[in-house]
């Protein structure tokens, strides 16, 4: 047993370095989180940092959909939001949705669909979607707690939060369509 | 320890390796400020050099390589088997030949870094530009990755004290990625992730480490350790 106690500690040093070293360098990638110049900022930089979506970061208006596959909710309303995007989308306006699962298994889930999505699609991105959870402005839980539930839409126009809801039901994606409405 | 290793180092034997890993640097330097040229300017050559230098994995090989090397001369010269003579346990000797990679780790850096600010020299570039675009957290990460490195290379020296080993080893190095990608094709299972060699460059990927890379890490690191230290508690070192 004595034999193999500096070889643990050897191990335990090493990967306690690796792991800080891991954990600073994503707090120094994801630092923008911090920035509280204005609430679209993090979103923004995000969508830079994403391939496929950095075209969009600069859109004046941003309808967001945050979602799961495991979410009912979140798949009763995709028709009726893929409704909206036909009627609003623009150069301008930009229609994204985040979800915290690996593109593989929502690409896999989605063969099984009957409806596909007409959102912009950011996958595992369980951070962005911590942050917009935390920009709810219906604060009714205790200090440094938010509210995470599906689906949550939110409207960000001109750097401002216009419309931030949680829960499927008509009455909310009908007060969507009439905020898009008036951006129109 | 520094001056034994300075003394070390002054042998025939470890300075050729040095002076051809030089060359070896000089030319991937070379290369790697010409193809940066080709895409930014200024300054920004020296950010995307330093990240590619961190990121190379070709380093890694001609570390393992020297290291490799460096081990099998010390066992067949009797250099460790002299150690006990002087009154030191297998327990130091272990300690010692930990010592000896982190030495070697930090030489093999600095080396690198004085090749590239040569080089960066030709190229109108001030080494302190190169260490000001240096990403901290992808020097510590290739530290830590040569580090593994040589572990790695210093259980195979304690195993197989034969200089014919290297030519096996190097191509290992360049099969595994073929045979995790043969596999993957022929099976649909990704096991290359649990290769020894894969999970080590994960280190310096450009992907953040997960649990389960870390995990693997530890696992490996833990398993290569315990052999060097029961090869050295057990080999006969004569």
């Amino acid at each position: 047993m004595r034999d193999i106690k500096y070889p643990i500690y050897i191990v335990l040093t090493f990967v306690v370095l690796l792991f800080l070293n891991n954990e600073w360098a994503k707090s120094r990638a994801f630092s923008f989180y911090n920035n509280n110049e204005n609430v679209a900022a993090p979103i923004r930089e995000e969508l830079r940092r994403n391939e496929l979506l950095s075209d969009e970061a600069e859109a004046n208006t941003i309808v967001i959909n945050l979602w799961a596959t495991w979410c009912r909710p979140c798949q009763k309303e995709i028709p009726k939001l893929n409704v909206l995007v036909d009627k609003y989308e623009s150069e301008n306006t930009l229609f994204l949705a985040i979800t915290g699962e690996e593109e593989a298994k929502v690409l896999d889930w989605s063969n099984y669909q009957k409806y596909e999505s007409s959102y912009f699609q950011m996958y595992d991105n369980r951070r962005l979607m911590d942050y917009i959870f935390g920009l709810n402005p219906n604060v009714t839980l205790k200090k440094g707690r938010t509210q995470q539930r599906l689906p949550t839409n939110v409207v960000i126009h001109n750097d401002k939060i216009l419309y931030y809801e949680q829960g499927y039901s008509e009455e909310k994606l009908s007060k969507l369509d009439s905020v898009l409405m008036t951006l129109k | 320890m520094i001056k034994q290793e300075i003394h070390l180092l002054r042998s025939r034997r470890i300075i050729i390796p040095i002076v051809v890993l030089s060359v070896a640097f000089l030319m991937l330097a070379t290369f790697s400020y010409w193809r940066s040229s080709k895409l930014v300017v200024d300054h920004e050559i020296a950010s995307l050099v330093s990240n590619s230098a961190f990121q190379s994995t070709t380093m890694a090989l001609f570390f393992m390589i020297w290291i490799l090397q460096a081990t099998i001369h010390l066992i067949s010269c009797g250099y460790y088997r002299m150690m006990f003579t002087f009154g030191k346990s297998r327990t130091q000797l272990f300690a010692y030949v930990i010592k000896q990679v982190v030495l070697y780790v930090l030489l093999f850096m600095i080396l690198n870094f004085v090749i590239y600010a040569i080089v960066g020299l030709f190229k109108g570039l001030a080494p302190w530009v190169l260490i000001i675009n240096s990403d901290i957290n992808a020097l510590i990460s290739q530290f830590l990755f040569l580090f593994l490195s040589g572990i790695i290379a210093v259980c195979i020296g304690f195993v197989r004290t034969n200089h014919a080993l290297i030519l096996p080893f190097v191509i290992y190095w360049f099969l595994e990625g073929w045979i995790a990608g043969l596999i993957k094709k022929k099976m649909e299972v990704d096991v290359g992730r649990f290769f020894p060699l894969r999970i080590s460059k994960q280190i310096i990927s450009d992907q953040f480490l997960t649990p389960l890379n870390l995990t693997l890490i530890a696992l490996i690191s833990l398993f290569l350790l315990v052999s060097l230290n029961y090869i050295i508690q057990r080999k006969n070192l004569a």
